[in-house]
C-alpha cells in the first residue's frame, strides 16, 4: 500500500505547525514593536538606540562568549501592590478609622508613629483590588494615598532589575545575547547596578580583585601592560594590590575593553513600560526660579530672589 | 507528560519486539544505549516544558545535560554503531560475526562503555546540578555564591565525563584507523603478491 502522500502530509503538517508556532506567532507578537513611551510620571521615549561605543561593545561581548556564563533576562513571578500615604489631611480620626477597617492588624495605639514622617508605605504586598479599596477609604477620610505597583520574584529580589525583561528592551540591539546559563550573575541591569566603567575594566582585568572568589576568567588580553617610563598614562587603571600588577608597569585598556565596559554600563532594565509596569517616585519639584541651585555669583542680598531686575 | 513517554516506549517496544534484541551484538548495544538516551532526553525535555518546573530548569546547566543526551547520547552513539557495521563492508573487510570486524570488536566494546560512562558523568551532573542550581536561583535568600559553588562542583564532575567521552572518541578513531590500515595492508599485500608473482615461463623461447 502506498502511504507516501500520508507521510508527506504528516511531515508537512508537523513542519507547518513548527513554523506557525516558532516563526509566525512570535512575528505577530513582537514583529511590529516600535519605540514607545515609559509609563512613569515623566514619560520618556524607550528604548533609545545604543551609543556607538556600546554597540561596539556588544560585538566584543559576543566575541568573548560572555553569554555562555551570563544571562540578560530578568524573570518576574508577579506583581504586588503597596499603599503609600503621602498626606494625612486635616481629619486624622477619619484616616485612623479608615486604616482600622482596611489594614489588617492595624494598631490604633501606634497610629501617631505610623502617621509621622510621611510619605510612608503603610501596607505592602497586597493585591490591586485590596490596594484600591484601601486608597479609596483613605481618600474618603481626606488623606492622600497612592497605589504602588511592585514587581516581585527572585531575580527582582536579588536586584537583577526593577522589572522583568521584555522584548522592547532589545528593540535596537543588532543581536540579542539572552544567555542560557547563569554561571555568573544576570547582566540585564548591570549598568543600573554599577555604572562605573572603571570598575568594569578592573573587573575584566582581574575579576578576583573586585569580587572575592569570582570564577570569571581574567580578560588580560584586552589590556596593554606597559612599562612606566616617564609618567603614568592618563588612561592607566588604578588597581588594588590583589590585581597583581607588577611595580613599574601600568595597565591600559584597549579599545575593545573600553567598548565592552561601555556596553555593560549601558545595560539597564529600569524603565517602567506598559507591558512591564512598576511605580516610580515623581521627580523632585522644579526650582521656582531659573537661578542655579546652591551658590550663585549674585551678592548675598540678591541670592534667593527671582530673576526680576534689581531695583 | 508521562503518557507521551509511555507512547514512545511502546512504539519502540513494538518495533523491536523484545528489549533483549538490543543485547544481541555490539551494534545493537550502541543502538540500545542511544534509544535509552533519547527516551531520557524526551522525558527531561517534557519536564522542563511545564511552566512552573521551567523556573527551576531554565538558565541552569539542565538544558546542557539534555542537549548532551540528544546529541552525543542519541545521534553520536547510533552513528558509532552504524559506522562499525558499515565501514568494514565498504572496505571489504570480513565481519567476524556478521556485524563487526574482529579487529575492532574490543575497541568498539571499550568505546561503548567509555561513552556510557562519559554520558553518565556529564549529563547526570548537568541535569541534577541544574535542578539544584534552579532551586537556589529561585530562592532569593540564597546568596549567589551558593549557586556558584554548585556550578563549580557540576563543572568539576562533568570534566571527568568529558575526559571519558574523549577517551571513547579516541577508541572510535583508533578503531576506524585500524580498519583503514587493515584495508590498505590488504591492498598492499595484494599488490605485492601481484608484483612478486612468478610468471610462468613454460613455452617461452629465449
Amino acid at each position: 500500500m502506498n502511504q507516501g502522500p500520508i507521510i508527506f502530509l504528516a511531515a508537512f503538517l508537523a513542519l507547518a505547525a513548527s513554523w506557525f508556532g516558532m516563526v509566525l506567532m512570535p512575528q505577530g507578537q513582537v514583529g511590529q514593536l516600535q519605540t514607545t513611551n515609559t509609563v512613569g510620571p515623566v514619560p520618556t521615549a524607550y528604548p533609545i538606540g545604543m551609543p556607538g561605543m556600546a554597540r561596539q561593545g556588544l560585538e566584543v561581548y559576543r566575541a568573548q562568549g560572555c553569554a555562555y556564563c551570563h544571562s540578560q533576562q530578568v524573570r518576574q513571578s508577579g506583581t504586588v501592590c503597596d499603599v503609600e500615604l503621602t498626606e494625612i489631611g486635616t481629619n486624622q480620626p477619619a484616616v485612623i478609622d479608615a486604616l482600622k477597617k482596611t489594614v489588617p492588624g492595624f494598631n490604633p495605639q501606634s497610629a501617631n508613629q505610623l502617621l509621622t514622617d510621611l510619605p510612608k508605605r503603610i501596607t505592602t504586598g497586597i493585591t490591586k483590588s485590596e490596594a484600591d479599596a484601601e486608597v479609596r477609604a483613605l481618600r474618603a477620610g481626606g488623606a492622600k494615598a497612592d497605589v504602588w505597583i511592585v514587581p516581585v520574584g527572585p531575580d527582582i529580589a536579588r536586584g537583577y532589575g526593577k522589572r522583568q525583561t521584555v522584548a522592547e528592551d532589545f528593540l535596537y540591539n543588532p543581536s540579542v545575547a539572552l544567555g542560557s546559563d547563569r554561571i555568573g550573575p544576570d547582566l540585564a541591569n548591570i549598568g543600573g547596578r554599577n555604572g562605573d566603567p572603571n570598575w568594569h575594566l578592573r573587573h575584566l582585568y582581574a575579576p578576583r580583585s573586585e569580587v572575592k572568589g569570582s570564577p570569571m576568567p581574567p580578560y588580560r588580553y584586552l589590556f596593554e601592560k606597559r612599562r612606566i617610563t616617564h609618567s603614568i598614562s592618563p588612561d592607566a587603571l588604578a588597581f588594588r594590590a590583589e590585581a597583581g600588577v607588577p611595580d613599574g608597569y601600568e595597565i591600559v585598556p584597549t579599545q575593545d575593553a573600553r567598548a565592552l565596559a561601555a556596553y555593560l554600563t549601558s545595560l539597564r532594565v529600569d524603565a517602567p513600560l506598559y507591558s512591564a509596569p512598576f511605580s516610580v517616585p515623581p521627580p523632585p519639584p522644579e526650582p521656582s526660579t531659573n537661578a542655579p541651585a546652591g551658590g550663585t555669583n549674585a551678592t548675598p542680598a540678591a541670592a534667593g530672589t527671582t530673576n526680576q531686575p534689581a531695583k | 507528560m508521562g503518557f507521551a513517554v509511555m507512547t514512545l516506549l511502546l512504539n519502540l517496544y513494538q518495533s523491536l519486539g523484545n528489549w533483549s534484541v538490543l543485547k544481541l551484538n555490539i551494534m545493537l548495544r550502541f543502538a540500545g544505549v542511544a534509544l535509552l538516551a533519547f527516551v531520557c532526553a524526551v522525558a527531561l525535555n517534557l519536564v522542563s516544558s511545564v511552566s512552573p518546573l521551567a523556573d527551576y530548569t531554565d538558565l541552569t546547566s539542565y538544558p546542557l545535560g539534555v542537549k548532551l543526551l540528544q546529541s552525543y547520547g542519541f545521534v553520536a552513539l547510533i552513528l558509532f554503531g552504524v559506522i562499525y557495521h558499515i565501514v568494514p563492508q565498504l572496505l571489504d573487510i570480513p565481519l567476524a560475526d556478521g556485524v563487526i570486524a574482529a579487529s575492532v570488536a574490543r575497541l568498539a566494546r571499550l568505546n561503548l562503555w567509555l561513552a556510557v560512562g562519559g554520558l553518565i558523568f556529564t549529563a547526570g551532573p548537568y541535569v541534577i546540578g541544574g535542578i539544584i542550581q534552579g532551586a537556589l536561583l529561585n530562592n532569593s535568600k540564597a546568596p549567589f555564591d551558593s549557586v556558584l559553588k554548585t556550578n563549580l562542583m557540576v563543572i568539576r564532575i562533568a570534566t571527568i565525563g568529558d575526559l571519558l567521552i574523549l577517551a571513547a572518541n579516541l577508541m572510535f578513531t583508533l578503531g576506524l584507523g585500524r580498519l583503514v590500515m587493515q584495508f590498505y595492508k590488504a591492498r598492499a599485500a595484494a599488490a605485492f603478491a601481484e608484483a612478486t608473482a612468478i610468471i610462468p615461463t613454460a613455452g617461452v623461447k629465449a
